[in-house]
């Protein structure tokens, strides 16, 4: 009855209960939108000096994904495919880079991977730098991490540089590939120059180590040559991998796994018949008669016979992407750029073969050496994701010397287009999404 | 009293011993949480009313039908051939209410003498438009469906003859607009969900679920997979509208788009369901059903005729089943009760599948407090569930089975395969969901209604390869524990006022909190000592994760409705919600809505003859929020080794807000020729605005995840008829039939300036001016030259089916009722990714044996596009999805015994699935799922079809 007296305008009476109940939800509702749920970490938080180790780790991390980590990256499995370091035999999706990337096509729409993972190692070391001298001021020019952090940028740099056929950075526009090893080169530098106040020599050897093969990338061969001759040779410096999850993984440990995608043979490579008759520690592979195939037939060929790698047979291998071995034989190449074929060869067989036990690379001109020493760059760098770039670089400066038969693509028995492309192109990942690249 | 009721109720020859022990047993189980209300005083001089309630037509008793003494809180419900009494009614002449979907309400009058019985008997007229049914879904508090402007389906379960599965089974083909489609045969696994399909591309698409007013969870639970070992998956989802048992559901309301969903919010667009379970009724003996089914599941063939079943016929069973349900419902003095439980065994069709399930329910209402109602309704359910593996994985039994000797076991030895079952899945699901719900009627004309609910779900997953394992020697065990805790508190008042004569207004408004909590806690091990039976402590590799994610939704709204003249209605409301999964640069989100409804056969120039109808129209907006981190700037956590590590994840986007969809509809509900053809016309066009778009950064800029931004553009439109025709109608027999036609057809009409991109499952993407989406990959352009193929790229259509129909009849003989309804969906594309993997592995696909015995060089180029594999394209397989299945066919028949108090039992034979038609020429598009039900796109993947069930079943009710 009260509403009755209180409440003569019914339709009033009724509005204003409406607005008081409105309103009450509404200070419920409100006061619980505030929600900070665990997990991701917010940006804000990379700003603390002491997440500064774990932004390198990320670095470091990220570049070891798009080398040979993460299966969808993992840019040693395009390279091998393409310049036949290993023959594919597994699935062609998982583990596998397509019926187009076996035939050596490398298209714009099917390398989206590698350059994405790739330019991820770079986006996030360079972001990282900026953030870290940012917080640190003058004091990130003695910093251990920041020596770090340009180093991995520079590798990062120079793996883009040596596989892709042009540079983009940041979304801007196209540019050389070059851009990517000349920022290579001024990363390597600035590490150098870090690591040198910080005291680290491990991070400063490996940046010389880099640079040098950059250097050697963009034809400055007396600064690659400065700059390997102070490398030891016993020097090594590797992306690590981790028996953690399958992305920690070393991909070639895992995908020759029996189970479940045997992705990788040594069959039809020039490494199969040099791993069997060598007796080279460099190139080893086994034949298990339990396991005589591959996980996947293959169009051209049936079934893969799985000769199967042991270069790496953990998954928790190592992968040298840098090191003093590498130093001898920019050393030698740039002997031989001059034709100082003779004295080439002896350091190779000096420096490099002599100390594995192995015989003498016996050669009679300059074209025989540049062909042995094509080789055995190969055979030194196997499955480390160099080879691409040499067969680039090799073919851009008309180097004399030939390929091994089972490596070149105008032979028929690789199963290669003989156009096969020795670079990445942008992907349609990048040129769909860059507004620069129109 | 008890000799008086005795006396009373010559009708119904139950002893009074057995009557006291019922009672004494339900009383028991009230009486201790509800002393108060039993201190409330008993009327001494009262009597009893009894009758039968039938339908005049046909004099065919009707169950379930609500009883009310007007002006009291005593009732019942209608028990077996139609009986009810109401005991305790106040002596002197009494008005007595019923109400029943799909009759008209009728209020009768009778003298109730003191300690005597007065007999009521009532006759029900079928009604096909239903115009003053109650409608609660999507309305501010009751209304009549006279009153409401959008399409509203109601499902009333006792009008459904076969015994039911489980609710998505009882939902499927019964409501125009909602497609419902099983993955596989996996025992637990829940169906695909859609309503008027999809109206988003990255967000859920399930519509939301309430039970009693309480949200439960609408998402499929997660499924077991092992999350580190590649591609192991249980390929199965359970889902929450799953535990809920359909035994103890009264009825079920539909709404389906943002017109009607408005006052639900920014969680709505894609629909809502809403299911009533049964409640008790005060006044009469406790009403006890008892129900026994058997099941035998049997796999229908496929594959081909050389290779039925694709090679898994020595894997696969007929699967036994049992269920066992019990409930009572009545009333004490003020509290009413319905208690219930459940027992199940199932097992499944594969080797290692299996279901053990029970639960119980209790809802209780309390009338005892002056104008107030209070009803609180709690049920749990346990499901322990054994599965096979399925799906792309490695350790899968029909993906290596369908492989034959190119499989992962690198044999088709039947004898080696059998190892795989060494894998073990199993899942625990407890389900638990309460709610309390408050009526207050303040005034006659003001009402106010709280609802304060909680459900939570907990999923335990063990996924156990042992040492020695076909595919992981080392073995792997991995263990995830996941909890997901929704509360609802829900506030609404309503207003009700004569303005003057004819026309009145109703005034609502309230508010509405949802606190969704998901979390996550999996373990994971590997490489084993040795065999025996591990704890993921015993692995020497270990890994643990957690992920926890709240999301908060509120919002308050109000609601004018205006009536003229009880036939022509007006209304327009709004609400504003906020979320926590907004930008932070957002604020409160507004949906308005608008409807009229018209029964313009109520019109003084309408002759009767030109039937009942019904005009509606609405408009309204509701919406979809982002995902819990897409709003904000994050780096995941990670490791390098030993070391910490930081790697980009989302970039975040302040601005971020919730999908808007706006929906138009128009139809009509009408009846003609005596109420007995009856249609439901609707015309829908859906606009989603804003449309949560992945936004692809470049790649040289970090490798970001693809940023959601509110940048898209998405239509749905199409057109519901439902027909529901009574053909014959006499005493002793009678036919229905009915037919059930909708339409979706769905566009991308703006990418908002991103560019197109693909679903996370198969080739299917989102392209402007295609379907949501549409299936793209390769076709043969020379299909019939003998060369190899030429590919081109093509735009198959669309995934979703543009076409629902069902066609449905009931043939009633005296007591004897036979039923059957079919289910057609069509229109639409599935990409094989089971073929195009078969084949690409050199398998000598069982279809093109013909083809390769002709040799290659005599193929034509579509022969060898998919039979030879060095002719085979990625992205090429694909398939019509059309399908007709005969989703039931029931007799219901009385079993001729007497139980004593006069009980029957009835007994129903029922098939369900058991005939279909495809025009898949090997497989089933009911197999199709990654991730079952999880996917945004239905892909044939490495499963097994749903099976045929065929079941018996004895329900006794007295």
């Amino acid at each position: 009855m009260w509403e009755q007296r209180e409440c003569r305008a019914k339709a009033a009476c009724a509005i204003t209960r409406l607005a008081v109940s409105g309103a009450m939800i509404l200070a419920a509702a409100a006061c619980s939108f505030e929600v900070t749920n665990p997990g991701p970490v917010q940006d804000e938080f990379l700003d603390n000096e002491k997440a500064f180790q774990a932004s390198v780790a990320g670095m470091a991390k990220t570049y070891a994904l798009a080398l040979a980590g993460d299966d969808d990256g993992a840019i040693v499995k395009w390279i091998a495919t393409v310049t036949r370091e290993a023959f594919p035999s597994g699935n062609q999706v998982s583990f596998g880079v397509g019926p187009w990337a076996e035939q050596g096509i490398l298209s714009p729409e099917i390398v989206a991977n590698p350059w994405n993972a790739g330019q991820n190692a770079r986006w996030v070391a360079e972001a990282g730098i900026e953030r870290m001298e940012e917080v640190l001021g003058a004091a990130a020019g003695s910093d251990p991490l920041v020596a770090e952090a340009y180093m991995w940028a520079g590798f990062s740099n120079r793996l883009l540089g040596e596989n892709m056929c042009e540079a983009v950075i940041n979304g801007g526009p196209k540019e050389s590939s070059q851009v990517f090893l000349e920022r290579a080169v001024d990363q390597f530098t600035q590490s150098i120059a870090v690591a040198q106040s910080a005291g680290e020599s491990t991070i400063r050897m490996a940046a010389v180590a880099g640079r040098a093969s950059v250097y050697a990338d963009l034809g400055n061969w007396s600064a690659a040559v400065a700059d390997a001759a102070s490398v030891p040779v016993d020097f090594k410096f590797g992306a690590l991998y981790f028996n953690l999850t399958e992305a920690d993984y070393n991909f070639w440990a895992w995908s020759k796994a029996g189970a479940p995608f045997l992705s990788f043979s040594v069959w039809n490579t020039p490494y199969k018949e040099y791993g069997e008759t060598a007796g080279d520690p460099r190139v080893t592979w086994d034949f298990d008669p339990d396991i005589p195939f591959g996980g996947l037939s293959r169009p051209c060929c049936g079934q893969v016979p799985f000769f199967q790698q042991t270069k790496f047979n953990n998954v928790t291998d190592p992968i040298d992407i840098t090191d003093g071995r590498e130093m001898i034989l920019i050393r030698a190449e740039a002997m031989l750029v001059t034709g100082d074929w003779a004295t080439a060869i002896a350091l190779v067989n000096d420096d490099l073969r002599a100390p594995l036990g192995l015989g003498p690379l016996v050669v009679a001109n300059l074209t025989d050496a540049w062909t042995a020493f094509r080789f055995e760059r190969g055979i030194e760098l196997w499955l480390e994701g160099r080879r691409l770039n040499d067969f680039r670089r090799w073919e851009a400066a008309g180097t004399p010397g030939v390929y091994q038969p089972l490596e070149d693509a105008n032979n028929t028995d690789t199963f290669l287009s003989p156009s096969r492309d020795l670079c990445f192109p942008i992907p349609a990942s990048e040129t769909t999404a860059n507004p620069n690249l129109g | 009293m008890m000799d008086a009721l005795v006396r009373g109720s010559s009708g119904f020859s139950r002893s009074a011993g057995r009557r006291m022990n019922r009672g004494l047993a339900s009383g028991a189980l009230v009486a201790i949480s509800l002393a108060w209300a039993a201190g409330q005083a008993v009327a001494q001089d009262t009597g009893t009313i009894t009758g039968l309630v039938t339908v005049e037509a046909t004099a065919q008793p009707v169950v379930t039908a609500q009883l009310l003494v007007q002006g009291t809180t005593i009732g019942t419900i209608s028990g077996p051939k139609g009986r009810y009494m109401i005991l305790n009614v106040p002596a002197g002449r009494r008005t007595v209410l019923l109400e029943r979907i799909g009759y008209a309400g009728v209020s009768l009058e009778v003298d109730v003498p003191v300690g005597g019985t007065a007999v009521l008997n009532f006759g029900l007229e079928e009604v096909a438009l239903g115009l003053d049914e109650i409608i609660v879904t999507g309305e501010a508090g009751r209304s009549r469906r006279r009153e409401i402007g959008n399409s509203v389906e109601q499902i009333n379960v006792d009008d459904i003859l076969e015994p039911v599965v489980n609710t998505e089974a009882l939902l499927q083909g019964r409501v125009a607009g909602l497609m419902i489609s099983q993955t596989s045969a996996a025992a637990g696994g829940g169906a695909f969900i859609r309503l008027r399909g999809n109206v988003s591309v990255t967000q859920s698409n399930f519509p939301i679920i309430y039970v009693d007013g309480v949200r439960i969870r609408s998402d499929p639970y997660p499924s077991n997979n092992d999350r580190h070992s590649r591609g192991n998956a249980s390929g199965a989802a359970a889902s929450g509208i799953n535990m809920i048992n359909p035994n103890d559901i009264d009825r079920i309301e539909v709404i389906k788009g943002a017109a009607a969903t408005t006052l639900y919010g920014t969680e709505a667009a894609a629909g809502v369901i809403q299911i009533f379970t049964k409640s008790g009724a005060g006044g009469g003996d406790p009403q006890w059903t008892m129900q026994s089914t058997i099941t035998v599941d049997h796999m229908l063939k496929y594959g081909t005729d050389d290779f039925p079943y694709m090679r898994m016929k020595p894997f696969l069973k007929n699967a036994f089943g049992q269920e066992y349900d019990v409930s009572v419902r009545g009333g004490v003095n003020d509290v009413t009760y319905y208690l219930s439980g459940t027992l199940k065994d199932d097992d499944g069709v594969l080797p290692n599948d299996s279901e053990k399930a029970y639960g119980i329910r209790g809802n209780l209402g309390f009338q005892g407090i002056n104008n107030l109602s209070i009803q609180w309704n709690t049920a749990f359910t346990r499901r322990d569930l054994t599965n096979t593996a399925q799906t792309n994985s490695a350790a899968g039994l029909p993906l290596n089975v369908y492989r034959g000797d190119r499989n992962y076991v690198r044999s088709d030895d039947p004898e080696l395969l059998m190892g795989l079952l060494d894998y073990e899945l199993t899942s625990r699901i407890n389900h638990f969901v309460t709610g309390m719900s408050f009526r207050y009627q303040a005034t006659s004309q003001w009402t106010h209604r709280l609802v304060a609910g909680y459900d939570f779900s907990f999923l335990e997953h063990r996924n156990f390869k042992p040492f020695g394992f076909l595919t992981d020697p080392q073995g792997v065990l991995q263990n995830q524990r996941w909890s997901n805790e929704i509360l609802t508190l829900d506030y609404s008042t309503a207003y009700n006022i004569t303005v003057r004569d004819g026309i009145t207004a109703t005034f609502t408004a309230g508010g509405q909190i949802v606190d969704n909590e998901e979390n996550s806690t999996t373990a994971w091990s590997s490489t084993f000592p040795g065999p025996g039976r591990p704890t993921v402590g015993s692995g020497a590799v270990q890994l643990a994760e957690e992920d926890r994610i709240r999301v908060v939704n509120a919002g308050f709204f109000g609601q004018a409705r205006f009536g003229f003249g009880d036939r022509l209605f007006v209304t327009g409301g709004i609400r504003f919600d906020g979320n926590s999964a907004f930008g932070s640069q957002l604020g409160l989100e507004a949906y308005p809505k608008v409807s009229v409804s018209y029964v313009v056969s109520e019109s003084g120039f309408w002759k009767e003859a030109w039937g009942q109808i019904k005009l509606r129209g609405a408009w309204g907006r509701s919406g979809r929020a982002p995902g819990a981190f897409d709003a904000v700037k994050t780096w995941a956590a990670s490791r390098y080794g030993d070391t910490p590590a930081f790697l980009p994840q989302n970039l975040g986007n302040p601005d971020l807000g919730p999908e808007r969809t706006a929906e138009f509809e128009l139809g009509f509900d009408g009846s003609w020729l005596d109420q007995r053809l009856s249609a439901e016309v609707t015309y829908y066009r859906q606009l989603t605005t804003d449309a949560l778009f992945p936004v692809t950064l470049p790649p040289s800029a970090g490798n970001w995840n693809a940023q959601l931004a509110n940048v898209g553009t998405l239509r749905n439109n199409g057109v519901e008829i439902s027909v529901n025709a009574t053909v014959l109608r006499r005493n002793k027999l009678s036919l229905d039939i009915g037919g059930m036609l909708s339409t979706n057809h769905s566009e991308i009409v703006s990418l908002g300036g991103t560019s197109q991109f693909k679903m996370t499952q198969g080739p299917a993407y989102v392209v402007e001016g295609y379907p949501a989406p549409v299936l793209w990959g390769n076709k043969v352009s020379n299909p019939d030259e003998i060369a190899d193929p030429v590919y081109e790229k093509h735009f198959y259509g669309p995934n979703m089916p543009t076409t629902l129909f069902t066609a449905s009849t009931t043939l009633r003989y005296k007591d004897i009722t036979l039923s059957a309804r079919g289910e057609y969906q069509g229109g639409h594309w599935m990409h094989s990714r089971l073929e195009e993997g078969d084949v690409q592995r050199n398998v000598k696909w069982p279809p093109c044996f013909d083809e390769l015995e002709r040799g290659v060089e005599n193929m034509t180029a579509l022969e060898r596009s998919y039979c030879i594999p060095s002719a085979i394209k990625r992205d090429y397989f694909f398939r019509s999805g059309d399908f007709f299945k005969m989703r039931d066919i029931t007799l219901q028949l009385p079993i001729p015994l007497v139980f004593a108090g006069g009980a029957s039992p009835t007994l129903t034979l029922s098939a369900r699935n058991a005939f279909k038609w495809t025009k898949m020429e090997v497989f089933d598009p009911e197999m199709a799922g990654q991730n079952g039900s999880a996917d945004d796109v239905r892909t044939i993947r490495d499963n097994v079809p749903p099976p045929a069930t065929f079941t018996a079943s004895v329900r006794v009710i007295f």
